[in-house]
């Protein structure tokens, strides 16, 4: 499937792949605020628009896991915006701050090159959990398991993070 | 103003970036198993030694010596090579290299005033389960967890009245995981009560509490200003008795080490310290060696035994008189070998190395008083030199 020489297509082996991991994005991002409809309804809608855009798949950019689940995750958000909540309210159990809550800006470029600059500032290892709990919304009891640490790490680094963003987003002269 | 999500404004690109990075990390990790920040303990804490050797000021001891080569030979070797080393302390001192090392600093540094952390103590560490086991123990069980431990520098003072015993100490923070964020926290000074603190409030009011634990603590500082020199002035006036009834010179000659160890290692020097907490100058009146439970401790010279008797603040002790007014005392020993009265020899055992009194550690606490004033025994009369290979 993931051959060189031509670009990926939606049959079975796909499917067989990496269907688990489309579901996985979706359930995580729905969080229980959709019923097991919504989650069908939005994987179906997540295959669609890996028909039309699996064309444009080049492998330099990334792995085709990562496609697949930016496409995963990019529809799935669609879809909640659409029909079920705010994103802010995807992070459950977790602080409702200004990671998931929208902040006030002056200056749309400035601030999206403040935020870049502030991923750019996180080390590996906060880069990778950011990316989980934030972008892919893994719950910490998923990030424990794959760093092998316990929940309550999870969430203080998810503090410590927090307040690194924070400081740099302050830094920044965001007023939060 | 307006409002936008933080993530929602990240582009394209970096989001493909990030999540791709996570995913190879979480395949990575399914794939071989590996243990992620799970730092063998040890090997942990001679790096956190090195850092910790990076970022102190350099040692500089009242009349002794340190030599540890250069800071940059220390930190140019791969960590496996210090093996060497700690295994020299290990088994000289029973404990692990790291912890020994960081009781050295701890101690050695309360003569700068740099509110730099003095913790020998910490949660968990009972009479059983020392500081070193806890620390080792946390670690290995938490890498990626902060420990707290707070300064128990001169003891710690029962309120009967309360039912509490009081403490004050220097938080200090420690880490073996490089990335944490808590790394460069300013330790603070910080009074606590073991005991109901319901009960003490409820005689003290929430506002004195504190107040009431820092009269306290002066009062504890005091306490031991006055024992020793109490200690010192029945020295003196045994002194004046001996002198009066059978002058003698000077034994002679240079004084031997106290201990037997081939590496011995001040973990508190000679000299003039500013306490932390009370802010007020107290002359440390002699060093303090550590050394292995038990340890045998040699008469410095000869002489004759002029006390060997407990005392609440130098726990066991004992004096022995050189001959013209020079005094060699051996404090915080778990046993007394030998009595007043007793003529000993240059290196006979005249007691054991231990904790007794108002001690933080094991250790021995040794003094050379000459007409009853407590010299530096590192300058001029032991000489003694600390080695690592």
């Amino acid at each position: 499937m993931d051959n060189i020489n031509s670009a990926p297509e939606v049959n079975n082996n796909f499917y067989e792949k990496y269907n688990p991991q489309i579901r996985a994005v979706v359930t995580r991002i729905l969080n229980g605020a959709g019923k097991s409809q919504d989650i069908d309804d939005c994987v179906n809608t997540v295959y669609l628009e890996l028909i039309e855009k699996l064309r444009q798949y080049n492998e330099m950019r990334g792995s085709l896991a990562t496609f697949v689940a930016v496409v995963a995750r990019s529809a799935a958000l669609d879809y909640c915006r659409s029909n079920l909540r705010r994103t802010g309210e995807l992070i459950g159990d977790d602080k409702i701050d200004f990671l998931t809550e929208p902040v006030e800006i002056e200056n749309n470029i400035e601030f999206q090159m403040l935020v870049e600059s502030i991923l750019e500032k996180l080390n590996e290892r906060e880069n990778i959990l950011f990316t989980f709990r934030y972008l892919l919304f893994y719950s910490p009891e998923e990030i424990a398991k794959i760093f092998k640490i316990k929940r309550n790490a999870v969430d203080g680094r998810l503090n410590r993070l927090r307040k690194k963003v924070k400081k740099l987003l302050i830094k920044g002269g965001v007023i939060l | 103003m307006r409002k936008e999500y933080f993530t929602e404004n990240i582009s394209d690109e970096t989001i493909v970036n990030m999540i791709d990075r996570a995913l190879k990390f979480e395949k990575n990790v399914k794939d071989k198993n590996i243990k992620i920040f799970k730092i063998i303990p040890a090997a942990a804490a001679i790096l956190l030694v090195i850092g910790l050797v990076n970022i102190l000021p350099v040692i500089n001891f009242t009349g002794g010596e340190f030599i540890i080569g250069n800071n940059a030979a220390v930190l140019d070797k791969p960590v496996e090579e210090y093996e060497d080393i700690s295994y020299i302390f290990e088994e000289q001192y029973g404990k692990p290299f790291f912890i020994i090392w960081r009781q050295f600093m701890v101690e050695s540094f309360f003569n700068y005033n740099n509110g730099e952390p003095q913790s020998l103590t910490c949660d968990g560490a009972t009479a059983d389960r020392d500081i070193t086991e806890v620390m080792a123990d946390f670690f290995d069980r938490n890498p990626d967890e902060c420990l707290y431990t707070y300064a128990d520098i001169t003891g710690t003072i029962d309120v009967p009245e309360l039912n509490c015993r009081l403490i004050a100490g220097v938080y200090e923070h420690h880490c073996i995981n490089d990335n944490c964020a808590n790394k460069d926290s300013k330790m603070a000074v910080t009074l606590d009560i073991i005991g109901d603190k319901d009960e003490i409030r409820g005689v003290l009011g929430e506002r004195d509490v504190l107040d009431f634990a820092t009269a306290e603590w002066g009062r504890l500082h005091e306490k031991i200003e006055n024992e020793t020199e109490a200690i010192h002035h029945h020295i003196r006036e045994l002194l004046i008795k001996i002198e009066k009834n059978n002058p003698r010179e000077y034994a002679g000659g240079e004084m031997q080490n106290p201990l037997d160890i081939e590496y011995p290692f001040t973990i508190l020097p000679f000299g003039e310290r500013i306490h932390p907490i009370t802010g007020r100058v107290r002359l440390h009146t002699g060093v303090d060696i550590s050394a292995a439970d038990g340890a045998n401790i040699y008469a410095a010279n000869d002489g004759t035994v002029i006390t060997a008797e407990w005392n609440e603040i130098y726990g066991n002790f004992i004096a022995v008189d050189h001959g013209g007014g020079i005094v060699t005392l051996y404090a915080n020993a778990k046993s007394l070998e030998k009595k007043a009265g007793d003529t000993v020899k240059r290196g006979d055992i005249i007691a054991t190395v231990g904790s007794t009194g108002w001690s933080t550690g094991v250790h021995l606490h040794f003094e050379i008083i000459v007409n009853g004033t407590p010299q530096n025994p590192f300058d001029g009369w032991i000489s003694t030199k600390f080695k690592i290979k």
